[in-house]
């Protein structure tokens, strides 16, 4: 059900500020509204920059740190004193990452330099003399650079120049020579070849040695950088504290972001917020035990404000509110839709998996994952869904008969045919009908389903409406179809069943007066719907238009198909897997039977795995969108807005109470 | 060889080939878009791989309706009965269902998986919306499949 929520004012003294934030962050029940005009603080700012750094620090050691075991919890359970030591010295921890960090990036920077200048002075390693040599002197001036093929010989018949060619390649390296009478002339022929110039570095050694030496250096750097490397890694095994500190830093910086959000005077300030109502009290005791000096005003919402959307419900239901949240979140004025979807998630979802074996499996999975990683939130929420819908595979499994992938006809030879006959000696199994077999009988039980899914959307809403007191919209919009599918439905039971290859014998004093509901739902539609309609044109095309909706339900009854589908995939594929592993077993020798025995099982493992893992997330996704397009589409207002209390929102730990 | 035999053999092999076909393309599309997203934000990669698994199914489907053409038409066990022509026609137009629906719809959905998976870059929150979105286009492979198997299960 949706939680009414009231708009809070508190008035208290600054001095017992910080202390009240605090309070109220530990049991998490108010929302802060922000009021205050000022943008940030110092104090936000500071643990703001503190979050990033840790972050950045994080993110270099993480790789390092040591792997945690499967069993370990999803968040680690830390007293909320514990963290808040930590944060200084992982402060010390992230100064000296920090400082490793940029050592490493600025050797990086330095030995890409080298490089580059190595790759320069390459072509120019022939060179026999200290580059410093060359340089222009009162009476000789050069050129340094390179040539282009095609104008080397030009180049090198000039008289007046003296060059030298360094290397023979498409664009050689030249020093060219001429006496400083000649220079412009020269100049001016360099310019007209293809010709591009080259700096020497300053340097008194010749081209090989500094190429020598640069390669010495570029060594050297990577030594360090190594060096650099292993300290980083040795600080992997302070991930966890580091975690710890970011943490305690992000509950301080909602904290600061809820002081912000305050409205100050000189001695006092004002927080706004929303409150569940069933926290009220909670809320009220809780700053009572911090100061006697408060004002603690709650009241029910304006018009104009809109409350965040919050459900509660029982421990069952619970966990499904999480699928309702993949879809959106209820209106906070409309209805929770998690009680009504959940007898019917689970009831579907497991006719869409079907299998007794796969549904224990995914049972026990999902309770031992629950068991181990404690998960909260969505993973919380999806797994207990996941406990759920794997019971109710495993029961339906009983129903139609299969257990991984093994029905009561031999159908996959070996051990297979074995377990088949035992199934069949049983003589229950599959209790109700084979989907193999009585195909029509499948599909008419997941339609009927779906009608049922529907019909029970339908009626919620009506039900809603009457009880706002909106009569007209229960009976005109919602009852008339309730009363069309029924009626339709029954009418016409036994044209269905001769459909479907069954027998349903329903005398004609029950068939006829069901049609006649049915039309009469008809005309209900076809009088009232365009009721609102100004005019009486609107009000006519208005009914007949909705009638033309019958096309849209009908589309949605054939959509829970899908169910039958669905299932037969996750069986057959599963008979499949048994069906390959099968012919392994039936080896013509006996030491081709063990072998084969054993690969087998291996296979068999992994193939089930397989064939569970993906029909699971099928399931699992196709039940969601019943819910959402057929059964909610009846009835559910979406677009609630989530609640975000004032609360430790943390990454890597549970804050133990 | 009987016509019937080759042409119920060319049906089961149809329904692998064109589902696989589609499921190829689009978890290969799907895949892409997913190492963009994990090469930014590698703790989104769970949530990508559901989305890139989501065109896998019609592969699946497929291969179920081809083995099961294959065991009722008696393919798997050599020295089986000859097939009609008549026979093998049926088992052949009831693989296409499942050939075409999944072929076309399995590159559909590896598009509007791709979106999805961009949507997870910017809205990892919204994870399963997108994943809803992309199950929508599946529907019209589940119909092909439903189609085809009861065609398959209706030859006898």
């Amino acid at each position: 059900m949706i939680v009414p929520m009231k708009r809070l004012s508190l008035i208290a003294l600054k001095a017992d500020e910080e202390r009240l934030l605090e309070a109220l962050q530990r049991i998490g029940t108010v929302e802060i509204i922000d009021i205050s005009e000022d943008a940030g603080g110092a104090r936000l700012e500071a643990a703001q920059n503190r979050m990033q750094r840790l972050s950045d620090s994080m993110e270099a050691i993480k790789p390092f740190a040591p792997k945690k075991s499967f069993f370990t919890p999803q968040k680690r359970e830390v007293a909320l004193s514990d963290i808040r030591a930590d944060v200084d010295r992982a402060a010390d921890v992230t100064d000296a990452v920090e400082t490793l960090l940029h050592e490493k990036a600025t050797l990086v920077a330095e030995r890409e330099k080298k490089l580059q200048l190595r790759t320069d002075l390459l072509p120019w390693e022939p060179l026999n003399q200290p580059m410093s040599s060359i340089r222009n002197t009162k009476r000789v001036c050069y050129f340094i650079g390179f040539c282009a093929q095609k104008d080397r010989q030009k180049l090198a018949e000039q008289e007046f120049l003296e060059t030298e060619f360094l290397e023979d390649s498409a664009n050689s390296p030249a020093i060219v020579a001429c006496s400083a009478a000649d220079f412009r002339v020269a100049q001016n022929f360099i310019k007209s070849i293809e010709w591009t110039d080259y700096a020497f570095p300053k340097s008194d050694r010749t081209p090989s040695e500094e190429i020598r030496l640069l390669n010495k250096r570029v060594e050297e750097i990577d030594r360090a950088i190594e060096d650099i490397d292993k300290q980083i890694v040795s600080h992997g095994e302070q991930l966890e504290l580091l975690e710890n500190a970011a943490d305690a830093t992000a509950i301080e910086m909602d904290r600061s972001e809820a002081t912000c959000g305050l409205k100050h005077t000189n001695s006092a300030f004002l927080l706004e917020g929303w409150v569940r109502e069933d926290r009220v009290e909670v809320t009220e005791d809780t700053i009572k035990g911090v100061t006697d000096a408060y004002s603690f005003e709650v009241r029910d919402p304006n018009e104009d404000e809109i409350p965040p959307s919050v459900v509660r419900n029982n421990k069952v239901v619970a966990p499904f509110e999480e699928v309702q949240t993949l879809y959106s979140r209820p209106d906070p004025y409309g209805i929770d839709g998690t009680p009504y979807m959940t007898p019917f998630y689970i009831l579907l979802f497991g006719l869409m998996l079907s299998d007794t074996g796969y549904g224990i499996l995914l049972a026990l999975g999902a309770l031992a994952y629950i068991k181990i990683k404690k998960p909260t939130g969505m993973s919380g929420g999806i797994s207990r869904v996941l406990a759920w819908g794997g019971l109710s595979t495993a029961i339906w499994g009983i129903f139609v008969g299969s257990f991984f992938g093994i029905s009561r006809t031999p159908a996959s030879g070996a051990i297979f045919d074995v377990i088949s006959a035992f199934f069949d000696r049983l003589g229950i199994f599959p209790v109700w009908l084979d989907p193999m077999t009585d195909s029509m009988q499948m599909l008419a039980l997941c339609m009927g389903l779906g009608i049922l899914h529907m019909v029970s959307g339908y009626l919620i809403n009506a039900i809603d409406c009457f009880r706002r007191g909106d009569w007209k919209t229960a009976i005109f919009d919602e009852l008339s179809w309730v009363m069309i599918i029924l009626g339709l439905v029954i009418g016409f039971l036994p044209t269905i069943a001769g459909m479907a290859g069954m027998e349903a014998n329903l005398p004609e004093t029950v068939t006829k007066p069901a049609v006649y509901v049915a039309l009469f739902g008809v005309l209900l539609i076809v009088l009232f719907k365009g009721r609102n309609a100004p005019k009486f044109f609107g009000k006519i095309t208005g009914g007949l238009g909705e009638l033309y909706n019958i096309t849209g339900v009908l589309s949605d009854v054939l959509s829970y198909a899908r169910l039958f589908a669905l299932g037969i995939a996750t069986g057959v594929i599963g008979q499949v897997f048994n069906t390959l592993c099968g012919m392994l077993m039936q080896g013509k020798s006996l030491p081709m039977q063990i072998l084969g025995g054993i690969v087998s099982i291996i296979l068999l493992i992994l193939l089930h795995t397989f064939n569970l893992a993906i029909n699971t997330l099928g399931a699992f996704v196709h039940c969601a969108r019943l819910q959402y397009v057929e059964f909610y589409g009846r009835f559910y207002q979406a677009g609630g807005r989530a609640f975000r209390p004032l609360a430790y929102n943390t990454k890597h730990i549970q804050v133990t109470k | 060889m009987e016509l019937g035999t080759i042409l119920a053999t060319a049906g089961a092999a149809v329904a692998v080939l064109f589902a696989g076909f589609g499921s190829a393309i689009g978890v290969g599309m799907a895949g892409q878009a997913a190492a963009g997203v994990v090469s930014e934000d590698p703790d989104r990669f769970g949530n990508c791989l559901v989305m890139q698994l989501l065109p896998g199914t019609q592969g699946i489907y497929g291969l179920l309706i081809g083995i099961v053409i294959a065991l009722r038409a008696g393919l798997m066990t050599a020295g089986a009965d000859a097939i009609t022509t008549e026979l093998g026609v049926r088992y052949l137009i009831a693989g296409m269902p499942i050939a075409f629906g999944g072929l076309v719809s399995a590159i559909y959905q590896g598009k509007v998986a791709c979106a999805g998976i961009n949507m997870i870059a910017k809205r990892p929150t919204e994870s399963g919306k997108g994943m809803v979105m992309a199950i929508m286009v599946e529907t019209y492979a589940i119909l092909a499949l439903l189609i085809s198997f009861l065609l398959v299960i209706g030859i006898g």
